[in-house]
């Protein structure tokens, strides 16, 4: 078969022992930075990029995607160990990975992660390979009517991300929201809420909002506090996951990789909505949903698989059309054009040597990321014996030169630490900043798709339903919102009578 | 105290007159330590590929490396306060188009304007050009014209709001009495994903459609500065061809290279010594924009300068003419 071809060629790409030695360094570096919170890829990628300029492209890139998507098996570390993501995408592993490694239960958190992961990763390379062309058409369908739909579908399963009050998980969705109402309008170039701060001209950034709320803010309590950190001391109880664990997180690990592998070829923050899908999903199906949010592994196992089966499908519309999904692709494109190398349709024609090569050095990664990770859970472990005097300074740290680094601009700092207020003070009232994570995420994305429809609609509201896509998604959601109703009804009859 | 008085003041007197020394050495010889390159955009985007392109080059004809720092942010404009508050010493530059500087007044709302600057170079032009689908049903620009009068509104993609295409395709829309609405994407991955998944016709460019129309799925409607990347440019209709009176000079400007303002004449020539050899004449640089198909061409100083101020005095009128004056 000619795929069969195609493969053993790109192994013959991927596996000479330089490249073996780039893929090797890119997913090794790429770990490092995901552990630590605050720093990302991207930084790491342009500040990489001179040295990729004197090794052959193919290398270059296989380096530098390895950097990409070690950093989603990386970013799961902190979000389980001290409750502060590593990456955007890991915000909702730390829900449950953190209360996990409360109960003494860090090493099968990890361990699951790192397997889910690898599964997620081979499992949506599979599907690259195979069906990389009918998806990135696929992909191209989700016009702006569709991503409207689809960002209104998720909405209405936020509510799946909270613990506690479903009244008070809503109320922080909004107020994300609203949070993400702050900036220049696209397409009158007004600024909304910015009083005036150039940084605030471009909205909040995620990266300082989620740093400052889970990661401040969680230092904040945890000093208050005096936390009783000595049940790490006592309960390190078992470094790989029991029988009980991998059967409970078959499923999660399969429904993820799905979510994952489809969501994550749609361009502009896919691969970060499927996790959140995926714990909203999990959470909907389990047989005991009340305990997501107390450590179920569930919650770890589905959304981590979810990112990085994400992590490798967001690859597809970069390869195949030369469109990149999200920032770190988009220096990767960039690199690729300094090495010569001109990204698009004719990419797959003109190159077959790097199409090939880097695909199969992402099975190679994946094995390599699977081997590192798995015997350094023991080590992340023993993390959580060091006295929290020492170890919270070191946290800050991180996340004050993370936040920098990423836009040299010294007010996302201050932003970070605003945040790192009130995501204590949520905390002391027992609101919770997920939901709020997801509303300041999706909410300029939904803004934008809605007017842009209805600017293609010339105002036309029935845009959303004439559109096969847009129609379905828009009656799944729909659906799901008479659901909550209808319960929530019968509910409050059962009680009251 | 009286000791300590005097100590203090012999400290405060000796410190500017080292600062002086340092800086009539500096004078001398240039660069003696590293570059800062201010960029105003993420990196990937068309500036930081700039940068990078010629970063090299920099190092290797001075010795010094070139640092190529990324403050991205309202249209480029934090990255202009953070060139003005850097010293006038050569050693931090901005990367950026000069339409940033020549308009920002009247896009961004902000207070400078071109004399608050050094320009040293200009070294190449964007590859402005209106793109749409290879399958759409005009043939040419006049086709494009007809159709539009027959079926207004005609909805078109653009990657900013109040960029230099936008303006161009509102300055046609007046002239020609067409209908022609906006549609904002958040920059080119978003346009050209709409564009190739059928959401929308056409869309406006800044560089970098090469890739799309090379492999026949785009081609261009109206070319506004530098080569269509068609297979037959001869073929594509050229704005100022087609309507002598666009004022194409006063939108449409080059990309180079500044400094904080109240640069000393020779540094600014020593500047512009080395960066003119690491861009215009250096084939890393000709080879990386040939592939974004943006043209090559260098703008002396004096030139470009010239160039900002007429496009900045025009500018004002033009907007107000267009209806797009922010309120």
């Amino acid at each position: 078969m000619e795929m069969l071809h195609h493969i053993l060629f790109g192994f013959q790409v991927a596996m000479t022992p330089a490249n073996l030695l780039y893929c090797f360094f890119g997913v090794l570096l790429g770990t490092l930075i995901g552990v630590l919170p605050g720093l990302g890829p991207v930084a790491t990628i342009s500040i990489l990029m001179p040295i990729t300029l004197s090794i052959s492209p193919v290398s270059a890139i296989i380096m530098l995607s390895g950097i990409y998507y070690g950093a989603q098996y990386g970013g799961s570390t902190t979000s389980i160990l001290i409750n502060v993501p590593g990456e955007a995408t890991s915000v909702v592993t730390c829900i449950d990975g953190y209360k996990m490694a409360l109960q003494g239960r860090a090493g099968p958190a990890l361990g699951i992660s790192a397997i889910g992961s690898f599964i997620g990763g081979m499992v949506s390379l599979l599907g690259v390979m195979l069906l990389a062309a009918p998806l990135a058409n696929f992909a191209l369908r989700f016009g702006p009517p569709e991503y409207f739909s689809l960002i209104f579908l998720s909405l209405t399963i936020v509510s799946g991300l909270g613990t506690g009050s479903t009244l008070k998980a809503l109320l922080m969705a909004g107020l994300g929201m609203l949070t993400g109402a702050i900036g220049m309008d696209m397409s009158t170039g007004i600024p909304r809420f910015t009083f005036g701060i150039r940084t605030l001209y471009d909205g909040v950034g995620l990266v300082p909002a989620i740093m400052g709320l889970f990661g401040i803010g969680e230092i904040l309590t945890n000093i208050e506090e005096k936390l009783e950190l000595d049940i790490f001391k006592t309960k390190i109880k078992r470094i790989l996951p029991s029988r009980e664990d991998w059967v409970r997180s078959r499923g999660p690990i399969g429904r993820g990789t799905l979510i994952g592998f489809f969501l994550g070829v749609i361009p502009g923050g896919g691969a970060l909505i499927s996790t959140f899908a995926s714990y909203a999903v999990e959470k909907k199906i389990s047989r005991h949903p009340e305990q997501f949010g107390q450590g179920a592994i569930e919650g770890v196992a589905g959304p981590e698989t979810a990112n990085n089966a994400g992590a490798q499908s967001s690859f597809i519309p970069m390869l195949a059309l030369g469109i990149p999904p999200n920032v770190v692709l988009a220096v990767l494109i960039s690199a690729l054009i300094i090495h010569g190398i001109q990204p698009g349709p004719l990419l797959l024609a003109k190159h077959p040597d790097l199409f090939w090569g880097v695909i199969t050095s992402m099975f190679v990664g994946n094995a390599m990321l699977l081997i590192l990770n798995l015997p350094l859970v023991g080590l992340w472990v023993q993390l959580l014996r060091v006295p929290y005097t020492y170890l919270f300074p070191a946290i800050l740290l991180f996340c004050l030169v993370g936040v920098y680094s990423i836009t040299n601009n010294y007010v996302e700092i201050l932003l970070m630490v605003f945040f790192g207020v009130v995501g204590y003070l949520m905390r002391k009232f027992d609101f919770e900043p997920a939901p709020f994570v997801m509303g300041l995420v999706l909410s300029s994305m939904m803004e934008n798709a809605f007017r842009q429809s209805l600017t293609l609609s010339e105002g036309s509201m029935t845009i959303f339903f004439t559109r096969p896509i847009s129609a379905l998604l828009m009656a799944v959601g729909l659906g799901v919102l008479v659901c909550y109703v209808v319960l929530g009804v019968r509910k409050r009859e059962r009680g009251a009578g | 105290m009286g000791k300590r008085m005097i100590c203090v003041l012999l400290v405060c007197s000796l410190g500017p007159l080292a600062l002086n020394l340092e800086r009539s050495f500096a004078q001398e010889a240039y660069p003696t330590k590293p570059i800062t390159m201010l960029v105003p955009f993420p990196p990937g985007g068309l500036s930081d590929t700039t940068a990078r392109s010629y970063a090299g080059a920099v190092q290797k004809i001075t010795g010094q490396p070139l640092v190529v720092v990324n403050k991205p942010g309202a249209g480029g404009t934090i990255a202009v306060d953070a060139l003005q508050a850097a010293k006038p010493d050569g050693y931090t530059l901005l990367e950026s188009s000069a339409s940033t500087l020549a308009h920002g007044m009247f896009t961004q709302g902000v207070s400078w304007g071109p004399k608050d600057f050094t320009v040293i170079l200009g070294h190449s032009l964007y590859n402005f050009a209106f793109v749409v689908r290879a399958d759409a049903p005009w043939k040419n620009f006049d086709e494009w014209v007809q159709y539009v009068r027959q079926n207004p509104p005609f909805k078109y993609g653009c990657y900013g709001n109040l960029v230099t295409m936008h303006i161009v395709m509102e300055w046609i829309g007046k002239r020609l009495g067409l209908k022609l609405v906006p549609v904002h994407f958040k920059g080119d991955a978003e346009g050209t994903q709409n564009v190739l998944g059928g959401h929308i016709m056409g869309h406006c460019y800044a560089g970098g459609q090469d890739a799309l129309i090379k492999a026949g799925k785009m081609k261009t409607l109206i070319q506004v500065t530098g080569e269509p990347c068609d297979a037959d440019p001869k073929s594509v209709a050229k704005l100022k061809e087609v309507l002598p009176d666009a004022p194409v000079d006063i939108i449409a400007l080059p990309r180079g290279i500044f400094g904080p303002k109240g640069m000393p004449e020779t540094l600014q020539a020593k500047v512009a010594d080395v960066f003119r050899k690491a861009t215009v004449e250096n084939p890393e640089f000709i080879r990386t924009h040939q592939l974004m198909k943006m043209e090559v061409k260098y703008f002396g100083p004096k030139d470009l300068e010239t160039a900002i101020q007429k496009a900045h005095s025009g500018f004002g009128e033009l907007i107000k003419s267009l209806g797009l004056e922010r309120k």
